[in-house]
């Protein structure tokens, strides 16, 4: 409408009659908010200028306008493109066509197209040079944040597509502070994790985009100041156009705001990422020198990144205590088939000990009373050595235990034909049961032809350990006392042979004294036999 | 390899058994079968020692000497040209690449078994 009353307003005469084509012309630019513009190309003056065109400089219709102050008032970076247009428009059709910056003298940016023809002389020399201009500020912001906005779109995108894919937790929070800082125009940016070890500890973690991580490294980790708190905890977004001038900033000991040689904040803007189980699992700090650089456009997509940023956390975690549970059954399955052929090696080398004990009570046997009695009697035995050894988890056992429990069937109401030293000793597995065996031997025999086959005999046991040997080694002595007298036998039977064969763990050695007042027997061996 | 002053021609055997009483009954089964012990190991370091410096024609290695593996010695048979058989508990579990091909006893045993094993090897 205004347009319409401006156009009316410059009919000469208010007479209906029809436009002259001056009329139309400065109808249709005034219409079109074209300025116009002429342009001697020989003396490079502005011989005309309209005032919509010094509007486009930002000039009043009174103000002075010449070529200099157009020629100061393009943008330094764009200066030269104006001057090539021109240059290149003379020199082919003649025909202008150019946008460029200009800056007003309030200090503002504005665009401008800037269209025209050349005119030429008789000789073909082109003298003058005419044309039109237009404010195109608003298009070029428009064009400026469409662009922003596919940027926007792509790098989300990407960051959407890299973490959906991604387990890894570096990786992760990596791509999302590089990310998050490029799209909020932070300086730099940071996040701040919470990490869970192997043992179940927690630690905080934290990437950097945009400066160098040594800036970082001397600085102590947030704690919860006024200022971190609402990230930490998860309360809510803060975003300050200068957090230098927030009233939380400043209030903590020690640094009462930012460490010294800390990067310069003044925008500041802190998005918690919080997992779907509703635990803060860290937050994305950035940062600004300058004051209002965060809109709330910047921290609605940081929103939206510390979002995707929660799940892929969530899935990392949770693929990583995928892992870390397949990996523990895989170790409990290994140790199960170690455990199961370290059974079937110990019951294989069980049977052949049942074996030797069989073929050797035959041996020696008089008769098949004589051997299913001794064969029990010694099949006990090596059962009574499993039973001592599966109260230890077979660990060994204590030689008190192995004898008393040897002498066991032998002794009497008040234990009184049995001397027994006061200190214990243990010994291994191995010889445990050798021992249990050995004992049982020499019992047996004291309760056939010794001290225990007469109700005044006795019986001594003896052990000591000997520390200051290398090895130590252990020393025992049985000693028989009071029963019949005694004679060698003619040949070793499985007790003297198993006895003997105690000594043949390295430099053992074995003694069996068949001394007329009684069976002496020593035992000399290393306490923990070989290693 | 058999020793000068053994006036017998038997075969004389190294056992290496950290079992007493397999022991004995290896040494039991071998005279049965007419083969001497010239030697006998029930751990590791004695078990070295002995392959080092003893005399005899085979041997039996018990695969497991209290939780040690028998291999060092069997190592020591293999550059002395010996032939040995081991010994296992643990069924047929296989026995780590060098020894893969040995002839194993399984326990407890079986005396044609033992006497078919020690021919094979000596053979």
């Amino acid at each position: 409408m205004n347009v319409l009353r401006t156009a009316e307003a410059a009919r000469p005469n208010g007479s209906n009659e029809g436009w002259s084509t001056d009329e139309r012309l400065r109808f249709a630019l005034a219409a079109g908010h074209l300025g116009s513009w002429e342009f001697d190309l020989r003396t490079r003056e502005l011989l005309f200028t309209s005032d919509i065109y010094k509007a486009n400089w930002g000039r009043r219709p009174d103000e002075e306008f010449d070529y200099g102050i157009l020629l100061a008032a393009i943008h330094p970076d764009d200066r030269e493109r104006h001057e090539k247009a021109v240059d290149d428009a003379v020199a082919s059709d003649g025909t202008l066509d150019v946008e460029y910056r200009n800056i007003w003298p309030d200090g503002t940016v504005h665009w401008l197209r800037v269209r025209g023809r050349a005119v030429y002389d008789h000789a073909g020399v082109a003298t003058r040079m005419a044309g039109i201009s237009l404010d195109i500020t608003d298009r070029k912001r428009i064009e400026e944040s469409l662009r922003e906005e596919s940027r926007t779109l792509e790098i989300l995108n990407r960051i959407g597509t890299t973490l959906a894919a991604n387990l890894d937790l570096e990786d992760i929070v990596q791509t999302v502070t590089d990310a998050a800082t490029e799209l909020s125009g932070a300086q730099f940016g940071s996040f701040f994790y919470n990490v869970v070890d192997d043992k179940g500890e927690r630690y905080m973690f934290y990437t950097i985009s945009g400066a160098p991580r040594e800036k970082f490294a001397q600085f102590p980790m947030p704690r919860n100041t006024d200022v971190f708190e609402p990230t930490f905890r998860g309360t809510g977004i803060v975003r300050s156009d200068d957090i230098r001038k927030d009233p939380r900033y400043g209030k903590n000991a020690p640094h009462y705001g930012l460490p010294k040689g800390h990067l310069p904040v003044a925008s500041y803007l802190a998005v918690p990422v919080i997992s779907r189980s509703g635990e803060v699992l860290g937050g994305l700090f950035f940062g600004h020198e300058k004051a209002r650089i965060f809109t709330e456009r910047a921290e609605r997509i940081v929103a939206g990144i510390a979002a995707q940023a929660a799940i892929a956390i969530d899935n990392a975690n949770l693929f990583r205590a995928a892992q870390s549970e397949l990996s523990e059954r895989r170790r409990i399955e290994q140790q199960q088939t170690l455990l199961l052929g370290e059974l079937n090696h110990r019951v294989k080398n069980t049977l052949a000990i049942v074996q030797s004990i069989a073929t050797q009570t035959l041996r020696h046997a008089d008769s098949a009373e004589a051997f299913r009695s001794g064969f029990e009697a010694r099949i006990m035995a090596l059962a009574e050595a499993h039973n001592l050894l599966t109260e230890s988890n077979w660990g060994g056992a204590s030689l008190r235990d192995i004898v008393e429990r040897v002498l066991t069937p032998y002794s009497d109401e008040e234990n009184r034909r049995f001397d027994l030293p006061q200190d214990d000793v243990q010994v291994g597995p191995k010889a445990a049961v050798s021992l249990v065996m050995a004992f049982h031997e020499l019992a047996t025999n004291a309760a056939k032809y010794g001290a225990l086959a007469k109700p005044e005999g006795s019986l001594r046991v003896d052990w000591k350990v000997i520390d200051a040997a290398d090895p130590p080694r252990l020393y025992i002595r049985w000693e028989e006392s009071g029963g019949p007298a005694v004679n060698a036998p003619a040949r070793d039977g499985f007790g003297s042979r198993l006895i003997r064969g105690l000594a043949q763990e390295s430099s053992g050695e074995v003694r069996l004294d068949f001394a007329p007042s009684g069976l002496v027997c020593t035992i000399d061996i290393p306490l923990y036999g070989e290693q | 390899m058999s020793p000068a002053s053994e006036p017998s021609s038997s075969r004389r055997v190294f056992v290496v058994e950290d079992e007493i009483m397999i022991r004995m009954l290896l040494e039991d089964m071998l005279a049965d079968l007419g083969y001497g012990v010239a030697a006998s190991a029930g751990g590791l370091n004695e078990a070295i020692a002995l392959a080092r410096n003893s005399d005899f024609d085979l041997a039996i290695l018990d695969v497991n000497l209290n939780g040690d593996a028998v291999y060092p010695v069997a190592d020591l048979l293999m550059e002395r040209g010996v032939p040995f058989v081991f010994s296992t508990g643990y069924g047929d579990r296989g026995l780590p690449e060098p020894y893969r091909d040995r002839p194993t006893l399984q326990k407890p045993f079986q005396l044609a078994n033992l006497e078919n094993i020690l021919t094979s090897i000596t053979r």
